[in-house]
């Protein structure tokens, strides 16, 4: 009888491990991806500026139920471009803006894209603008906080490369940004290596 | 067989047979890699339970030639992680400007994950862990004995966890076979053994394991003294989905875990018909395992 007493907490240490709460940190991705029609046959042009609102970006990133955001980066900005029948230009100079209130920010600066057909690939962009860059977070960060949801817009323009020719294409400009929020679950007591929520 | 599906480990909170890791958790981290990262972010959860499941099988290489024998019991086995299964390095992924590598945590990692700056301010967000030092695993277990010095094992555990996750299935069997009893007063028991074991999460997680070797044991009175050397192997299929810049897709990849050779030592208690034993298994994955059940 003695020896089973001993054994009787044995097995409750091994079965009986609860239940904890920590804390967890997330990312979660957000991917808008803008396209931008494009037709001009002079030199030059510029796309309609296309807004921005609070909602589908609220839409478009999954923050469960008591999650706790902390931050808004943006990761990436990339552009793909497709021809549409009738395009005779190899490539196109282009830079991009941001538009709120009225007032335009540049977020990149002159790339060189290739016009591509719909296999074409996704070119990153490279020649970023920081000050344009950190609007475009700020704003993102305020929409899905849902602490700001004033619209803004992004605005492509450019140089055709030859110039004099027929450009019509879309251009797509794909943004990622990430969202990084903070969860308390609850895991097994085994588990339980983490930081404890509430630290 | 790859499974084309979400992976979401399973979660038994509270008392469960199998405990697994926090699914939905471990399906947000991982799904910001893509195949590259996301086999280093995860290697180590390979490593780990690979060497948990191959870990437990006996507790004693005594088999008698013939006669009923019946053990039935819970088997616990803890991998311990090291420091270094913590991090990897880790690369940004396109089209993040500049490319860059960074070390970042594994799946047992930190949870604060890491970050890399690139053009005009932009951050690539490395994925934290879940900040684990150790994973442990239940299951049941049975040993029938003996037939010409054999005895049989069996693990098996199905449960239906929810609709996301579904049935969780483990099943594994294997024999041991005494060789001592081929050599008239040879100083120890000595067996060899071998065990297969797969495990299902849902349609989300598939693992094989393997495992094969030799076992030696001593017994005095309650007291048994056991050890063994083994090889062991684990291919764990892993597939989810990821939060590209071109939309969703499903990324698959098989790892295989670093199990090889392993060494055990330990010792059971025979308390009339209550068994206990613990042992720790050696190797690229350490494991704790311990036991208890009933027989006779």
């Amino acid at each position: 009888m003695k020896r089973i007493l001993v054994c009787i907490p044995l097995l409750a240490l091994l079965m009986l491990t609860g239940c904890e709460k920590r804390l967890f940190h997330f990312i979660a991705t957000i991917t808008q991806s803008p396209t931008f029609p494009i037709n001009a046959i002079s030199g030059a042009f510029q796309s309609l500026p296309i807004p921005v609102v609070s909602s589908v970006i609220q839409n478009a990133v999954a923050i469960p139920a008591g999650g706790q955001i902390t931050r808004v980066d943006i990761e990436s900005l990339a552009l793909h471009t497709m021809a549409k029948s009738g395009n005779q230009v190899d490539s196109v100079k282009v830079t991009g803006i941001i538009i709120e209130a009225g007032v335009p920010q540049r977020i990149f600066g002159v790339e060189t894209i290739i016009i591509g057909g719909v296999d074409a690939p996704l070119v990153a962009l490279k020649t970023l603008n920081a000050a344009g860059i950190n609007q475009l977070r700020i704003k993102l960060e305020g929409f899905i906080k849902n602490t700001d949801n004033q619209p803004f817009a992004i605005q492509l323009s450019g140089d055709l490369m030859p110039s004099g020719r027929r450009l019509t294409a879309d251009f797509k400009l794909v943004v990622t940004a990430t969202a990084k929020y903070d969860q308390c679950l609850e895991v097994p007591g085994l588990f339980s290596s983490g930081e404890k929520c509430g630290e | 067989m790859k499974r084309t599906i979400k992976i979401r480990l399973a979660v038994f909170c509270c008392g469960a047979w199998l405990n697994v890791l926090p699914a939905q958790q471990l399906e947000n981290y991982v799904s910001k890699y893509t195949s590259t990262n996301g086999a280093g972010y995860m290697q180590p959860l390979a490593d780990a339970f690979g060497g948990s499941l191959n870990s437990g099988f006996f507790h004693s290489a005594r088999i008698k030639p013939f006669g009923l024998n019946i053990y039935i019991g819970i088997e616990t086995m803890t991998a311990l992680i090291a420091e270094d299964q913590k991090t990897f390095t880790a690369k940004t992924e396109s089209p993040f400007n500049p490319a860059q590598t960074a070390s970042a945590p594994t799946v047992f990692g930190s949870g604060k994950g890491a970050a890399a700056t690139g053009t005009g301010g932009t951050v690539f967000n490395f994925p934290g862990g879940l900040d684990l030092d150790k994973l442990p695993i239940a299951v049941p277990q049975v040993r029938i004995g003996s037939l010409l010095g054999t005895a049989a094992t069996a693990r098996f555990v199905e449960l239906t966890v929810d609709d996301n996750i579904g049935k969780v299935k483990l099943f594994g069997f294997g024999a041991q076979h005494s060789i001592s009893q081929y050599f008239k007063n040879f100083p120890i028991d000595l067996a060899a053994g071998f065990w297969v074991q797969k495990f299902e999460a849902g349609n989300i997680i598939e693992a094989n394991t393997k495992y094969y070797g030799l076992q030696g044991s001593v017994s005095r009175s309650i007291l048994t003294l056991y050890g063994g050397v083994g090889f062991a192997s684990t291919e764990l299929d892993i597939a989810y989905d990821y939060a590209s810049s071109a939309g969703v897709d499903t990324i698959e990849f098989q790892l295989e875990a670093e199990n090889s050779a392993r060494f055990t030592v330990g010792a059971a208690l025979n308390l009339i018909a209550i068994k206990l034993h613990a042992d720790y298994n050696f190797g690229p994955q350490n494991v704790v395992a311990l036991g208890l059940g009933f027989g006779f």
